[in-house]
């Protein structure tokens, strides 16, 4: 174990647990808690000035490309890789850079780092231009590659007529476009493209139904963290594996979505991704800020927006978002009103005894092709009652004698 | 035809799609390829080469000399880890949130003990100075041992170095608080 006061010189890349072990430790020694704190304002102090006097971290990537000797430097730097425009750009910061750079040697030292980037980049170049005669061979696309078959358990699923929402984004456009080149298989994942909705086995015990056209990356089966997929482009219906202990997480082009035992749909394009949560509940994030998430409650949505925060969470209109799906999705209300909306869904009679009208329930979803009876059989379940079937037709839910 | 050609790049800045699509296909493994040699095997690389491939995308028009091609995905790169560091990808560690209360305000706001940045900084031995520099500017500890040509223990020892040395500062400053000598 390492000693207190190297766990809070470098608090910053400790892991979770030695971090509550620092901070049980500070909770003790009330001197150490403030020096620990003036540290951090130091940190924080540093930060922000480096910030202020450089809130544009693309003028040192310029300052490093162009033939700006460093402070320390007898020759200056030959290679320039600065268009007419960019060296105007420097030319005017140019002032400011150089006091700058006398004033904080990190900075010197970030500049060199660059040019080290620099130097690796045009090596990997030359390595790839020479080993593919100028790349110059059309090479199979990756987006094209990823279509080998999954080897996952897939179901199809019943019926399907999904009702298909227009994209309205017109960046979406633009961003399809390139992203056909940019996606390819990734050791460890395997790749699940649908024609049709189809439900599929998750290698951790979860299931994803997917809608036409969907396209989802699973971990193998043998990999270490089988909680987690990648979710593309496309609808899907998770409904996860219990774990509070390890949370599912949902990765999706501009969003993170982690999750802690629950049904929940999502509409994922690669600048939008919508969330609805069906029960349980989940954490949403934009992956720009992934520390900053908002927390769905059942019957809630809410939305990602490119690098956006998550829009604040509203009530979602299940069955609206989950058409495709072909089931029946009820937020959470009474069960008079349940039974309302399932009358409807079904195109039966449902009645409700009194005493059982304003029971509250939490919201789920009901398969279609199982019937009204098998829905009404779950609510009576939950609520020790029983399912009647009425002479002229329909249900009845009375409570038990 | 080459997928760099200075023609290739000329027919995808008109619009044509099998030459955007052949010139992106060409840049994309060596996207990966230096982005993973610069962060490792990083599960966030994917994010990165997809991010540089936007900014060639988007700016390929403005591109006005297409034989600097390499150059100019050459700096999309660059900025691009930038970002990287800067904490554009993954939420950083936040080492202090200006906007959350001290654990005891009492003890920060006593007179006389608010530490400037200047007085602190002069603390600190000027190696200490560049690792914390270096670190804020968003690079891991062992980035920074490569830049600083030593191992990563060295640089947290350095760094533990720099931490107990403000803490006896901070000593030194208490204990003439207490005896009257500094107001």
């Amino acid at each position: 174990m390492r000693e207190p006061l190297e766990l809070l010189a470098l608090y910053d890349a400790l892991g979770p647990a030695e971090r509550a072990e620092v901070e049980h430790a500070l909770r003790d020694n009330p001197a150490l808690a403030d020096a620990f704190q003036r540290w951090r304002s130091l940190r924080a102090a540093v930060r922000r000035e480096l910030a202020e006097a450089l809130p544009d971290r693309a003028l040192l990537v310029l300052y490093a490309l162009s033939d700006e000797a460093l402070p320390d430097e007898a020759a200056p730097h030959t290679a320039d890789a600065l268009s007419v425009n960019e060296h105007r750009r420097l030319a005017a910061a140019r002032g400011d850079l150089r006091a700058l750079l006398a004033k904080h040697p990190g900075l010197v030292d970030a500049v060199r780092r660059i040019r080290d980037d620099r130097d690796a980049f045009e090596r990997i170049w030359a390595t790839h231009t020479e080993r593919n005669g100028q790349a110059d061979a059309p090479r199979p696309s990756p987006a094209r590659a990823d279509d080998r078959p999954a080897v996952l358990s897939r179901r199809p699923v019943r019926r399907r007529s999904p009702v298909w929402r227009v994209a309205a984004l017109a960046s979406v456009v633009a961003f399809a476009a390139i992203l056909t080149f940019i996606v390819r298989r990734d050791a460890g994942w395997e790749t699940v493209r649908v024609a049709e909705t189809t439900t599929v086995d998750l290698p951790d015990g979860s299931t994803a139904e997917l809608a036409a056209n969907t396209w989802l990356m699973v971990p193998d089966a043998d990999g270490s963290d089988l909680r987690q997929a990648r979710l593309r482009a496309g609808r899907a219906l998770f409904t996860v594996r219990h774990d509070p202990a390890d949370p599912f997480t949902v990765e999706t082009p501009n969003a993170l979505v982690t999750v802690l035992g629950t049904t929940f749909g999502l509409d994922v394009t690669d600048v939008e991704t919508e969330v609805v949560l069906v029960t349980g509940a989940v954490a949403l994030a934009s992956r720009a800020e992934t520390d900053a998430p908002v927390r769905l409650e059942p019957g809630q949505r809410s939305r990602v927006l490119a690098l956006e925060a998550p829009s604040a969470p509203a009530r979602a209109d299940l069955d609206a978002a989950l058409d495709w799906t072909g089931d029946v999705f009820v937020p959470s209300e009474s069960l008079a009103r349940m039974a309302l909306r399932l009358s409807e869904a079904f195109a039966v009679d449902i009645e409700v005894d009194p005493t059982l009208a304003d029971e509250e329930l939490s919201a789920t979803h009901f398969e279609r092709e199982a019937g009204a009876r098998a829905a009404l059989d779950e609510l009576a379940l939950a609520l020790s009652a029983r399912v009647a079937e009425l002479p002229e037709g329909g249900f009845r839910i009375e409570a038990e004698p | 035809m080459a997928s760099f050609d200075p023609q290739t790049v000329v027919q995808a800045q008109r619009g044509d799609d099998a030459a955007r699509e052949q010139l992106l296909g060409a840049l994309d493994p060596i996207l990966h390829a230096f982005f993973r040699s610069r962060i490792g095997r990083n599960s966030q690389v994917d994010d990165l080469v997809q991010n540089t491939l936007i900014r060639v995308h988007r700016g390929l028009i403005d591109l006005q000399q297409p034989e600097r091609l390499k150059a100019f995905a050459m700096k999309a790169a660059l900025f691009e880890l930038q970002d990287y560091y800067r904490g554009r990808y993954t939420a950083r560690e936040a080492l202090f949130d200006p906007d959350r209360p001290p654990a005891d305000p009492s003890s920060m706001d006593t007179a006389g003990l608010r530490l400037d940045l200047e007085k602190a900084m002069t603390v600190l031995t000027d190696h200490a100075r560049r690792i914390i520099e270096l670190r804020e500017l968003g690079y891991p500890y062992a980035e920074i041992a490569e830049m600083l040509d030593t191992t990563e223990a060295a640089v947290k020892m350095q760094v533990k170095r720099a931490f107990e040395r403000l803490r006896d500062a901070l000593t030194v400053v208490l204990l003439a608080l207490s005896a009257g000598l500094m107001l």
